[in-house]
């Protein structure tokens, strides 16, 4: 993915980079502005000088004498139309300073007589040619100043003003269905509407996720009594030997029918029950005690198939988590182990103070291991199973914060689990 | 012995009904919550069967009602819902034992057994069925005069099965009934089987006949009609 900015530092970005075009280019003004005022003020003297000069060389009648003055020469041939006047701008030795000045030197013809006169006028500017720095000098100064005041500004204004952002964001992000969202009170208008938006969306799902949720309720409850009945009809066919010599095997698979529907029913309804949040009894499970007398429970199971269950565990194991679906969680998880477990091998259930591992010895997966954990997956072998019984784990530690991590090593299946 | 049934589903109702009328309980029926309560003030019963989920009020009521009324006649609830809750609800509240829905019959039976003999309205502390003897208190087994010397499990097998003699108990039932929900029932079919196997090959041993019959490979059946090998 690309790099991404903070809108805040994008906007001041863009802000600082309009500012400084607009501080160049009134620099820009200001300066020509400036250039001509040195101008206006120079030719202002110089104007004035030559009025003088005229006036006194017009006056005057002897040439040599106008020619003794050494600002004026005369010049050997008529000048080119337009090559007057000329100004030079250089630097002279200043003796009283001992410094090097700025001068202004305009070169005018005057005629007389059939004579063309060369007057020169200089004039020193430094203390014009000063006001030249002054532009930039103050201005950047101000730029930099502004610029900095705008970035700490936004450094320090962002967290308060987009508070009301940062609280809507983490109300989102906290949000899971079937919570009351808050609101946060912002005058801000766009967040205002983002809010709405939100607002809006949320109840949308929260009306679908309800229909949803009364759907399966309803379907998993209300099966179980015409279930019962139908259950019930089913046992008594069983008891009738005439039909039981003629039709053994249609009301063999009635029976399991109905009993898988049953099963499905009770397994849904629980994982409904689940994710509705009615088991919120939280108490600290020391899970060492649970598990040894799950295990005296299932020992005679695991017999049967020949496995050997090895426990290892922690007295400093504990989970938050409310009792009643710790021992769905781990009668669960333990079934999944008895149920695919090789003949002949070992389970085993180890906990240390943070984490519960149960491990048991099977085949690998024949799919993608994310997919243990979907509703209704089983794998091909067992295809008497409903494939509940992990998506009810997985739900469990969800609504716990309890991580739950699959792996297969060593032709063993791991699930480990962290709260 | 007197029941009061109270379920509001009328076709599980008569299915209930007739099955307790066939084994010999004298039964009563009501279809809600306030012909419930009238019947459980009006007369006296050795054990009241009550669902949860009545249209017009709470079965934990009922069962309030009846504690309340110092009465001691046992009480099973049936429930559709699997709420983990409503039963430590319920036995909380003074109910003796807790069913789900749907159940298995012979379950529904045992249950109701089991309860009457806590009770003690039977008197009878021990169930027998040809030459086979279980002392209920003891938890001693006799074939004639050998004590059978049986697991846990054997024991509880053997007793679901004289609870409900002559009738056939789907390996689903016998699952649910051993091992509850701590094991698929279609995995179970295998233990179930050995369990069988090692349960009659005990009894003979202890010089008794085999009286588990197999039933269509769907389950078995205690019947003095004498069992096939299976």
């Amino acid at each position: 993915m690309k790099r991404t900015y903070k809108l805040l530092t994008k906007s001041t970005l863009v802000y600082l980079v309009i500012t400084f075009l607009v501080f160049l280019l009134s620099a820009q003004i200001l300066q020509h502005f400036l250039e001509k005022y040195i101008d206006d003020e120079l030719e202002f003297r110089f104007n004035r000088w030559e009025r003088r000069i005229t006036h006194h060389i017009s006056e005057e009648n002897d040439l040599q004498e106008i020619l003794g003055n050494d600002r004026i020469q005369l010049l050997s041939s008529v000048p080119l139309p337009g090559s007057y006047p000329v100004y030079v701008d250089t630097l002279l030795h200043n003796d009283e300073m001992d410094a090097l000045e700025p001068w202004r030197i305009k070169k005018i013809v005057v005629e007389k007589e059939q004579h063309f006169l060369e007057v020169t006028m200089k004039t020193g500017m430094n203390e014009l040619v000063f006001l030249r720095g002054a532009v930039y000098n103050t201005l950047f100064p101000a730029f930099i100043l502004l610029a900095l005041i705008v970035v700490l500004s936004n450094r320090f204004m962002s967290g308060y003003l987009l508070k009301p952002f940062n609280k809507i964001l983490s109300y989102m992000e906290t949000y899971s269905v079937g919570e009351k969202l808050e609101s946060v009170k912002t005058n801000t208008s766009e967040f205002r509407s983002m809010q709405e938006l939100f607002h809006n969306m949320i109840s949308r799902i929260e009306e679908d996720y309800k229909n949803l949720k009364e759907y399966t309720e309803n379907m998993s409850h209300e099966l179980q009594t015409p279930l019962s009945v139908l259950r019930r009809k089913i046992e008594l066919l069983l008891g009738n030997e005439k039909i039981m010599d003629s039709e053994p095997e249609t009301i063999k698979t009635l029976y399991e029918e109905v009993n898988h529907i049953s099963n499905l029913g009770t397994s849904l309804n629980l994982l409904t029950k689940i994710e509705n949040k009615e088991f919120l009894n939280l108490q600290r499970v020391k899970t060492k005690n649970v598990i040894e007398n799950h295990l005296a429970k299932i020992n005679e199971v695991a017999e049967l198939k020949s496995l050997t269950i090895n426990s290892d565990l922690s007295d400093s194991h504990e989970l938050t988590i409310d009792p009643i679906l710790f021992d769905i969680l781990l009668t669960n998880l333990v079934k999944n182990a008895l149920k695919y477990s090789d003949l002949n091998t070992t389970i085993t259930l180890a906990s240390s103070r943070d984490e519960l591992v149960i491990s048991n010895y099977g085949k690998s997966l024949n799919v993608k291991p994310e997919l243990i954990f979907e509703r209704f997956y089983t794998s091909e072998s067992s295809s008497n199973s409903l494939g509940l019984g992990l998506s009810i784990v997985k739900k469990i530690c969800e609504l716990n914060s309890i991580s739950i991590e699959y792996s297969y090593e060593k032709e063993q299946h791991y699930f480990r689990l962290r709260q | 012995m007197k029941l009061l049934l109270i379920e509001d589903n009328i076709k599980l109702q008569t299915e209930l009904t007739n099955f307790l009328k066939e084994e010999g309980y004298l039964t009563e029926t009501a279809n809600d919550f306030r012909s419930g309560i009238e019947k459980i003030h009006l007369y006296k019963y050795d054990l009241v069967i009550v669902d949860i989920g009545l249209p017009d009020g709470s079965g934990f009521d009922i069962i309030r009602s009846l504690k309340s009324n110092n009465n001691n006649c046992g009480i099973l609830i049936i429930s559709a819902k699997n709420a983990i809750q409503d039963k430590v609800n319920g036995l909380e509240l003074g109910a003796d034992d807790y069913i789900t829905k749907p159940f298995h019959i012979a379950e529904f039976n045992a249950r109701i057994k089991s309860i009457l003999r806590r009770k003690n309205f039977d008197g009878n502390q021990s169930i027998g069925f040809q030459e086979l003897n279980i002392d209920l208190n003891s938890t001693e087994v006799k074939v004639g005069k050998n004590i059978l010397a049986l697991t846990k499990k054997e024991y509880e097998l053997l007793l679901y099965l004289l609870y409900n003699k002559d009738r056939i108990l789907t390996k689903e039932s016998i699952a649910e009934h051993l091992w509850g929900d701590h094991i698929d029932s279609a995995d179970s079919f295998d233990f179930i089987y050995s369990h069988i196997k090692n349960l009659r090959r005990k009894i003979i041993t202890a010089g008794g006949n085999d009286y588990i019959k197999s039933v269509y490979g769907m389950g078995y059946k205690l019947t003095s009609n004498g069992g096939t090998a299976n």
